[in-house]
């Protein structure tokens, strides 16, 4: 699929309800005509002008199938209907790609910030196959409850909740993407030094609470190492890692599986 | 061979973040927890942060477009970082 579109340039809109998109996206809307069995994934492809060109539901061909036989013809049938478009403007069937890697980034790439990888674990249903890639700014109240110290200090997890509020699955159906509460109490200490840097560790457990109907909790271990230089006691660069397992629920809510959940975290490298 | 590359990666992890044992540690298992490249190739791909930025991109570079469209009346979705 990746190597399909290598050599189109590759936007998005998502959003609750149709009416939600902007009148451009609507417009695309109106061009298709809205068929009866339509799914909630359509994909449009537009020539260099802008103009529709052709469009296709991702998950057309699902009748009768069951939805697993669907997925499993996805890739396939969207590079079909991909090169029937190409065809029509002249693009090439098959390209290898150039990556332009993008990997979420910062508004501003000379802000300081913490790239954030969620990446879950086998599950009934296959869900999760690509990673959740999260960028995050350090803002001056992380950047204060961070600075070095020699001396063992608590922090209330609180603190980084703007980076822990990022550690969620997708897909949580009945969520808003926010959590009801994140509690913890992490445990500062320095942790020694080489020739150019000074280091910190900073760890504890953190409780999670989604803000989704069922109210899904879960908690792990929350690890972080921190870098200073030795002549400023401002954060330089993070490395770090949360472990946990998920429950998941059938549709009547009963916990069926518990889906485990393995989170990166480092520094963005600052721009020069 | 192995033995020298487990050496060449403690030496690397001592430059990157001190002899402390538990920091090498936590630093090891970020690393290990970071998807590897072939995991993020959906990243990859030549995004535009919404139809209006295409268009424009798409003029300049003479280039068609890939608009994908999702709903989800629980919860929206956010293709370019994955999550709602």
């Amino acid at each position: 699929m990746q190597q399909a579109l290598a050599p189109y340039i590759v936007t998005l809109w998502n959003g609750r309800e149709p009416e939600d998109a902007p009148d451009d996206v609507k417009q695309l809307l109106r061009e298709r005509g809205r068929t009866r069995d339509q799914s909630n994934i359509l994909v449009f492809v537009l020539d260099s002008q802008g103009k529709y060109v052709h469009s296709f539901d991702a998950m057309t061909d699902r009748h009768p199938a069951p939805i697993h036989e669907v997925k499993k013809r996805m890739p396939s049938y969207f590079v079909q209907e991909l090169n029937k478009a190409g065809k029509e403007l002249g693009v090439p069937v098959s390209t290898s790609a150039t990556p332009r890697t993008i990997t979420p980034c910062l508004p501003t790439a000379k802000d300081p910030g913490v790239r954030i990888y969620v990446t879950l674990g086998e599950n009934r249903l296959n869900h999760f196959m690509v990673p959740i890639v999260e960028a995050v700014s350090i803002e001056e109240k992380e950047q204060k409850a961070l600075r070095y110290s020699a001396e063992t200090r608590k922090i209330d997890a609180s603190v980084l909740e703007r980076w822990l509020a990022q550690m969620y699955p997708a897909a949580v159906m009945d969520g808003h993407g926010g959590m009801n509460k994140l509690t913890g109490t992490l445990t500062y200490t320095a942790a020694g030094e080489n020739e150019t840097h000074r280091y910190a560790v900073l760890r504890g457990n953190v409780r999670f609470e989604l803000d989704n109907q069922t109210k899904i909790t879960y908690q792990g271990p929350f690890d972080l190492v921190l870098r200073y230089s030795k002549t400023s006691d401002e954060l330089e660069s993070v490395w770090g890692t949360m472990t946990t397992k998920i429950p998941r629920a059938d549709m009547k809510g009963k916990t069926v599986e518990m889906v485990s959940m393995n989170v990166a975290i480092e520094a963005i490298p600052k721009a020069k | 061979m192995r033995r020298l590359a487990l050496l060449l990666l403690l030496a690397a992890s001592r430059m990157i973040v001190g002899q402390d044992a538990t920091a090498r540690t936590i630093y090891d298992k970020a690393l290990a927890a970071k998807p590897k490249p072939d995991k993020l190739k959906f990243y990859d791909l030549d995004w535009a942060g919404n139809l209006t930025q295409a268009r424009q991109r798409a003029q300049e570079e003479k280039r068609p477009i890939v608009l994908l469209w999702v709903t989800n009346i629980t919860a929206g979705c956010d293709f370019f970082t994955g999550h709602t």
